[in-house]
């Protein structure tokens, strides 16, 4: 019986839940938005299934990055973050979603670049503005122009001040992002159970010498602590951010 | 609450005399309840200032959960203040009266249908029901939205922890963002209002209270404690204090007093609410057609008046 799992989880049409460890039908749990039925555990998912699951079918449209047009460096920021104009339940807004699966949703100079254009674009066009995050930070590869897109993006933010803006931190969002731009934000959501913080656990536990609880840096303590204002279901997202975009 | 209960022991006694009069043989079951309701009606009629505090902290008496449902559409509740924590006193969020676009902010005694007081500490804020009052009333100046505040509470929490954390800095932030805020505010003061924890939330370009409310520096045991040693003045100190909707609204410093029915808002709720309702839908589509800097200028002046009339 094991052997039959093992080949039916290795060609994907069955998939064990991290979380609960049940064995679901990878069809039944893509149907269910990718969120465990059993547990709720949300798997992460990837940008272009993101963009689907939220935006009105067959409106979003890529915003694409006109510098750095002729090398391959344009093209992979646009790996990282899917940037473009879309309507959710009717309202325009510019969205954008980062790739974890793409080196850790990482922010170097080209991503930074990626978001101030995403912001003054929402700015131009007097839209809102919606970033779905998922990232592992700053580019350390990059050394200290990695870093400053920290400041890079946030200045951005502070000369688009006027634009709506929502954060939806997914699982993980860690470093230089969740302590830049994403933070600064109107309104912060997240979904249930991620990651969310500045430094990773392992690397506290290691220069630390501690142990940190299971549910460190989880959505919902960071709730309690006062720094979201929503957890939303992903089978809410869609509703809860037409809303958000319906009272801006 | 065991002290808050004189009114429903009324109330009771009263139904159960009914009732059982009403199974007598060859008894005039109308006139008996009619002769009930102006019995009740002499006994609550000029109720005394320290039974309008009993009022306002009665246990069935509608709280912010029961205005925000009824008043508003679509209530998003946002939680936390941004800094260390997500305060149960006080409760925020976005949500549409009608078509307009509102921020509501309120002091959170319990939960609509349960009682637990405790877990919203009654109502009283920490600094970090503070902080989540700034920024929410930051959010509504930055889109331009008016904001509705809902004030019940005994005053802000007297705890070792809340002023470590800067109780006063935090309260005096918010008393400053309301008297400066670029959007329209309206106050509506439903229950108990002590002290500067509800001064946090208690003032706008307009004011609704309830007859029953009791608005003041102090709680009346606080005060009787404070002047005559123990709380055994209280009702003297509530005919000092002068803080009921009536009281208020003859001292100008409220627009508008909703009346409550007859042994206080909890025995018609649905009337209550209805009117607050009415009320500050009138009073917000009054202040958005306002421009703003004329509204800042009206507002500054009515704060600058805020001294006893002769
Ligand atoms: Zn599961």
């Amino acid at each position: 019986m094991s052997e039959v799992l093992d080949v039916a989880k290795k060609d994907g049409r069955w998939t064990e839940c991290p979380s609960c460890s049940e064995i679901i039908i990878t069809k039944k749990l893509q149907e269910n938005m990718w969120v465990c039925p059993h547990c709720e555990f949300h798997f992460r998912i990837g940008a272009k299934q993101r963009i689907d699951l939220v935006c009105d079918e067959g409106s979003f449209t890529a915003i694409h990055l006109e510098e750095h047009d002729a090398d391959d460096l344009g093209a992979e920021a646009e790996e990282v973050l899917w940037g473009g104009t879309a309507t959710i339940g009717g309202s325009q807004c510019v969205l954008g979603v980062m790739e974890f699966s793409y080196k850790g949703g990482s922010m170097g100079v080209l991503l930074g670049q990626y978001i101030i254009l995403l912001m003054k674009k929402a700015q131009q066009s007097a839209c809102p503005l919606i970033v779905i995050c998922a990232s592992g930070g700053v580019r350390i590869q990059e050394g200290i122009w990695g870093l400053l897109q920290m400041l890079r993006t946030s200045n951005a933010r502070n000369a688009t001040r006027d634009v709506p803006m929502i954060t939806v931190f997914t699982d993980p969002t860690t470093g230089g992002v969740s302590a830049s731009f994403a933070s600064l934000a109107d309104i912060l959501l997240a979904e249930p159970g991620a990651r969310i913080g500045f430094a990773g656990p392992r690397v506290i536990e290691s220069t630390m010498k501690c142990t940190l609880p299971p549910d460190f840096q989880d959505s919902e303590k960071l709730l309690a602590n006062g720094f979201l204002d929503r957890i939303v279901h992903r089978h809410d997202l869609k509703n809860s951010l037409s809303l958000f975009l319906r009272w801006f | 609450m065991k002290k808050n209960d004189r009114f429903n022991d009324i109330d009771n006694a009263l139904k159960e005399l009914q009732e059982s009069i009403s199974q007598l043989e060859g008894v005039d079951k109308d006139e008996i309840a009619r002769k009930v309701k102006q019995f009740r009606e002499e006994i609550y009629t000029g109720i005394s200032r320290w039974s309008s505090v009993e009022l306002a902290r009665h246990v069935d008496r509608p709280v912010l959960d029961d205005y925000i449902s009824a008043i508003f559409t679509d209530f998003i509740e946002l939680h936390g203040d941004r800094v260390y924590e997500d305060d149960q006193a006080v409760k925020g969020g976005l949500a549409f009266l009608d078509d307009i676009p509102v921020v509501v902010i309120g002091h959170r005694k319990r939960s609509s249908h349960l009682k637990d007081y405790i877990r919203h500490h009654y109502g009283m804020a920490n600094p970090s029901g503070h902080y989540k009052t700034m920024r929410l009333l930051r959010l509504a100046e930055k889109f331009r939205r008016p904001v509705i505040t809902f004030v019940d509470t005994p005053g802000a929490y007297p705890l070792p922890e809340a002023e470590y954390k800067g109780q006063a800095y935090s309260i005096a932030q918010c008393i400053a963002a309301i008297a400066g805020i670029r959007t329209p505010v309206v106050a509506c003061i439903i229950g108990e209002a002590g002290s500067g924890g509800a001064l946090a939330l208690g003032f706008g370009d307009r004011i609704i209270m309830l007859e029953n409310a009791f608005y003041s520096s102090i709680s009346p045991e606080g005060y009787s404690s404070i002047i005559y040693g123990d709380i055994n003045n209280r009702e003297l100190a509530a005919d000092t204090l002068k803080g009921t909707g009536k009281d208020l609204f003859r001292e100008g410093i409220v627009n508008h007093l909703v009346t409550e029915p007859t042994g206080g808002a909890h025995n018609d709720p649905e009337t209550v609410i209805k009117e607050v309702s009415r009320m500050i839908r009138h009073y917000v589509r009054e202040l958005v057609d306002m421009d703003l800097d004329e509204l800042l200028r009206i507002r500054a002046e009515k704060i600058d008046r805020l001294i006893p009339l002769g």
